[in-house]
């Protein structure tokens, strides 16, 4: 009698009322929408891609249509960015060559994401002699600056959008290793893994259900930070002239076809270098929102 | 015939220090339906033991036997059978739970990882029960453990670990991040589970008055090794070890009319790394001789059914 | 001589879900050379009152709504940051839960415990050393180990450290929150009896935070027991321990499993603690309490603090018509 009756009793007696249940998903959203930075970068970076993708329709004048007689014109209302030294309008430049910054920094990322997880997740599941090795050469592509390896691979390689994808994807490869690494070995010693293994579960189904969901969050993060990080460089590879060539327009190639007129024309600088610096901004924040939200140790 | 037997277990595990000794030849046995307390100190090996008859540390050397089963080094299909009748209830109801599923997923996972329930009706009439079994209320069933406080954490873990119908449990410090009312609770809920489906269980603890309240038999370790293990009562009455001797006047008693004879004990847990032979204890013993620095002391049944691990038992108890 | 006396404290956080009111309206006082029990499960306000003695508490998010705590007649929650500083340590020190986390882990613990000192009492750094190395002798650490550093510490040793800097400066007032939790039975003995040595030869007051009613038996004179902000019951060991009123206070002491007495089950308190950003109505206990059907004021009013007997004060509405029942009855009798 006894049993059940207390049973009952501490059921019946939480008062609390319980709030309506929330999805998970729609609690993330909700904690994501509270942090406004977050929410006006995301606004941004969909702006972005609306104009990378519609940029031959939405744009006002055709990028590539040079119109020497009004060249280096400064902004006006028929032209709100300006024009460049062969007359063509730097605002439907700067909506075109956004395209090639997304594309490219997409493909980058996808390429090194992929590689990262494979490559991360063998490292910190088999550990042991495999994982020595794997972290080893990280650390020699580790060792190497960023930006140095990325101008010899894209060397290497030659310019091009898929090439220049490929240099950017490669070099960031490592880093990411040790981040998935990092992550899979915290959540390999976790009790809930532990307690798994107790009921009988196999491997397979750890990883899939336990491991890859829980990496997953931070994985995603990741990415998000790495686009900006992406997008800056190829800027910083067209600018040295490695990346995208002229005259497919691109946020680099544009500031650095800017640079001579720097002290007398001031828009051709101004406006993709902006560009550049919103979009990194932008996913940087994106990034930390991100990460703020998906956390489900965050209470409400 | 005892339904868990286990004989000079030992676990070392590596360092690069040398081998630490976290279960030195530890034997005992419970019978079906009995509840047998390991307490001791942090470090002294007593999860350690409880992971090693689940299986989830593969003991160094010794012998377990389930139900007659050699099961120490089992591995494929009767690993699998034992693992569904050997269960595990964690300290940390926090950590043992992934925090990503909802309380419906999280009793499902065994079920479906077992086969036990297939089809999703029979799966999700399973979980009701379950939580019925454990005092959830069924409206948390699409709650996410962090959203839910200690207490009703644990009782997902219970549920988890009854799910697969196991005959035994290994109750890892269940109450010990618990609030006091919330412990009893799960205590009382413990009990119940017990009577009514005539489980076993290890009940791992630190906490004295809880492993008297619970077990039947108690095991008390010292620095991976049984010091002492006789029935309840007498443990508590009559302590033979001189280490459970300081280890009881050492309880604080809710209480203001206990006459305490204070015996305290000085001095700390040696470590288990690379131990000194003879007694683990006898650095901090005040009854400690040279034999017990030279020689490791087996336990011996000091009366019936009362093991001691102790040079000196007779001696100093007056047997 | 009153050293601490507070005066219908209440401290509240502003989150962004709403106020949390954690600690809501409690009055204490401590009197010299006297040891208090602050007593209650986690999520009852306990570390929020030690803190906010100290004013260590974070503004926002965290709010002084009302009330005062006077030491030594003087209000803290009034005094200037550099009144408050001198006062931290050197008068009101504090014991941290965690012997792990409280010690700097790149200064050897001879130099943390003559930082203090130096940074209290204007003298050399040879009188300082002198001071640290008889604090060390006072809670049983060799001397020769003032030159190591806290990893080379076990954690009952590390929180010896910790009292030995607590009490370095002699302080008038040692607030303890929870300094034996962590610590193994054995090793929890030595540091309780050690506390409770140096408070006699120091003559310090002490407000020790507990969850554990078993080490306030040992070692306090008063106990208030705390629930969700409020101070439920209090007066001395024998009116908690022998004259338990409160229901909440009853449902603690059969939640414990004793070692002297055998029972078969625990009659626990039903349900859990109130979400402190949501707390119900009237009493705050009520939901959970077995008596509460019987009033239905408990749901509806809040009860003040009845005084029992003299110095026994329970904040129920059932305890009051209940004792004012037994004196109409004594009084007929008599």
């Amino acid at each position: 009698m006894t049993q059940v009756s207390t049973r009952k009793i501490s059921v019946q007696s939480e008062f609390v009322p319980q709030k309506k249940r929330q999805s998970q998903f729609q609690l993330k959203a909700h904690r994501f929408a509270r942090n406004k930075a977050a929410v006006i970068a995301l606004c941004f970076i969909v702006l972005l891609v609306f104009c990378a993708i519609f940029a031959d329709y939405i744009s006002p004048y055709d990028y590539a249509a040079q119109d020497l007689a009004n060249k280096l014109q400064f902004p006006s209302w028929r032209h709100p960015f300006g024009t460049d030294n062969f007359g063509r309008d730097i605002l439907s430049r700067i909506m075109r060559g956004g395209r090639i910054s997304l594309l490219v920094s997409a493909c980058a990322v996808s390429i090194s994401a992929v590689a990262a997880v494979i490559i991360g997740s063998i490292a910190g599941f088999y550990g042991g002699t495999v994982d020595n090795v794997i972290m080893r050469v990280t650390d020699i592509f580790m060792s190497i600056p960023g930006m140095l390896f990325a101008m010899t691979v894209s060397a290497a390689l030659g310019t091009g959008i898929m090439k220049t994808a490929i240099a950017l994807g490669v070099c960031s490869i490592a880093p990411l290793v040790r981040q998935i690494r990092s992550s899979i070995l915290l959540l390999k010693d976790q009790e809930f893994i532990e307690a798994s293994k107790a009921f009988g579960v196999s491997n397979a189904k750890i990883i899939m259900k336990h491991i890859i969901p829980n990496t997953l969050a931070p994985l995603i993060v990741q990415i998000s930070l790495r686009l900006g990080d992406t997008i800056m460089a190829i800027s910083g590879l067209s600018f040295l002239g490695l990346g995208i060539q002229p005259p497919t327009p691109e946020w680099g190639n544009m500031v650095s076809a800017g640079k001579e007129y720097l002290t007398t024309f001031w828009p051709m600088v101004l406006f993709p270098g902006l560009s550049i610096m919103l979009s990194m901004l932008s996913f940087n924040l994106l990034g930390d929102g991100l990460r703020d939200a998906l956390d489900p140790r965050m209470k409400r | 015939m005892a339904q868990l037997e286990v004989k000079h277990l030992m676990k070392y595990f590596k360092t690069p220090v040398g081998p630490l000794h976290a279960v030195d030849d530890v034997s005992f046995s419970i019978d079906s339906g009995k509840t047998l307390g390991v307490v001791g100190e942090s470090g002294c090996g007593k999860s350690t033991l409880g992971r090693a008859v689940l299986g989830l540390n593969e003991a160094t050397g010794g012998q377990i036997l389930f139900e007659g089963k050699d099961i120490t080094h089992a591995k494929g299909v009767l690993s699998k059978e034992m693992k569904r009748q050997i269960q595990i209830i964690f300290q940390d109801p926090y950590s043992s739970l992934d925090a990503r599923m909802s309380v419906q997923q999280l009793i499902a996972e065994p079920l479906t990882a077992t086969g036990i329930c297939k089809g999703k009706a029979a799966v999700q009439k399973r979980v009701a029960e379950l939580m019925d079994t454990v005092g959830l209320a069924s409206r948390y069933m699409l709650s996410y453990p962090h959203e839910l406080d200690g207490g009703r954490r644990q009782r997902i873990g219970i549920a988890r670990a009854l799910a697969v119908e196991p005959k035994f449990i290994v109750c890892d410090e269940p109450v010990s991040a618990l609030d006091v009312s919330i412990q009893a609770q799960i205590l009382n809920l413990m009990s119940d589970l017990q009577e009514e489906r005539g489980l076993t269980y290890i009940f791992i603890t630190h906490n004295l008055s809880v492993v008297k309240h619970i077990s039947d038999d108690i095991m008390v370790m010292y620095c991976g090794c049984l010091t002492e293990k006789c029935e309840c009562d007498e443990l508590f009455r009559a302590p033979l070890h001189p280490y459970t001797k300081g280890l009881l006047s050492a309880i604080p008693e809710p209480s203001i009319h206990v006459e305490r004879k204070r015996n305290l004990l000085e001095g700390e847990i040696s470590s288990p790394i690379n131990p000194a032979p003879g007694c683990r204890f006898s650095s901090r013993c005040p009854y400690a001789g040279d034999i017990c620095r030279e020689r490791f002391p087996a336990p011996q049944e000091a009366c019936p059914n009362h093991f001691v691990a102790c040079h000196f038992v007779n001696e100093i108890n007056g047997l | 001589m009153e050293i601490l006396n507070i005066k219908d404290l209440k401290i509240s956080f502003n989150t962004d879900t709403g106020v949390v009111e954690a600690v809501n309206g409690i009055s204490l006082s401590v009197g010299e050379g006297e040891s208090l029990g602050l007593v209650g499960e986690t999520g009852a306000g306990k570390t929020t009152t030690a803190l906010g003695i100290l004013r260590l508490i974070q503004c926002p998010p965290g709010e002084f709504v009302k009330g005062e705590i006077f030491y030594k007649g003087q209000d803290i929650l009034k005094m200037k940051d550099q009144e408050l500083r001198d006062m931290r340590g050197a008068e009101i020190s504090m014991i941290f839960q965690d012997p792990m986390s409280a010690l700097n882990p790149v200064m050897t613990i001879g130099e943390q415990i003559s930082e203090v000192i130096l940074h209290h009492q204007k003298c050399t750094k040879e009188e300082a050393e002198r001071q640290m190395l008889a604090m060390l002798e006072q809670v049983r650490i060799p001397a020769e180990r003032a030159g190591e550093y806290p990893y080379q510490f076990s954690g009952g040793m590390k929180q010896r450290v910790i009292i030995a800097i607590a009490l370095a400066c002699h302080p008038k007032l040692l607030i303890a929150d929870e300094p034996t939790t962590a610590l193994d039975v054995t090793i929890q003995a030595q540091v309780l009896e050690m506390i409770n040595a140096l408070k006699r030869t120091n003559h310090t007051s002490m407000l020790l935070i507990t969850h554990d009613l078993g080490v306030v038996a040992e070692s306090c004179e008063k106990v208030a027991i705390m629930y969700a902000g409020e101070i439920v019951e209090s007066g001395s060991v024998a009116d908690i321990f022998d004259a338990t009123a409160h229901p909440y206070t009853k449902g603690l002491f059969n939640s414990i499993p004793s070692i002297s007495k055998k029972m078969d089950r625990l009659k626990p308190i039903e349900g859990m603690m109130p979400d402190p950003g949501n707390l119900p109505t009237g009493c705050k206990f009520h939901p959970r309490c077995p008596f509460a059907s019987d009033l239905e004021t408990c749901a509806a009013e809040e009860p003040i603090a009845y005084e029992v007997t003299p110095g026994h004060f329970v904040r129920c509405h059932r305890c009051r018509s209940w004792v004012e029942e037994l004196k109409v009855e004594r009084g007929v009798g008599v």
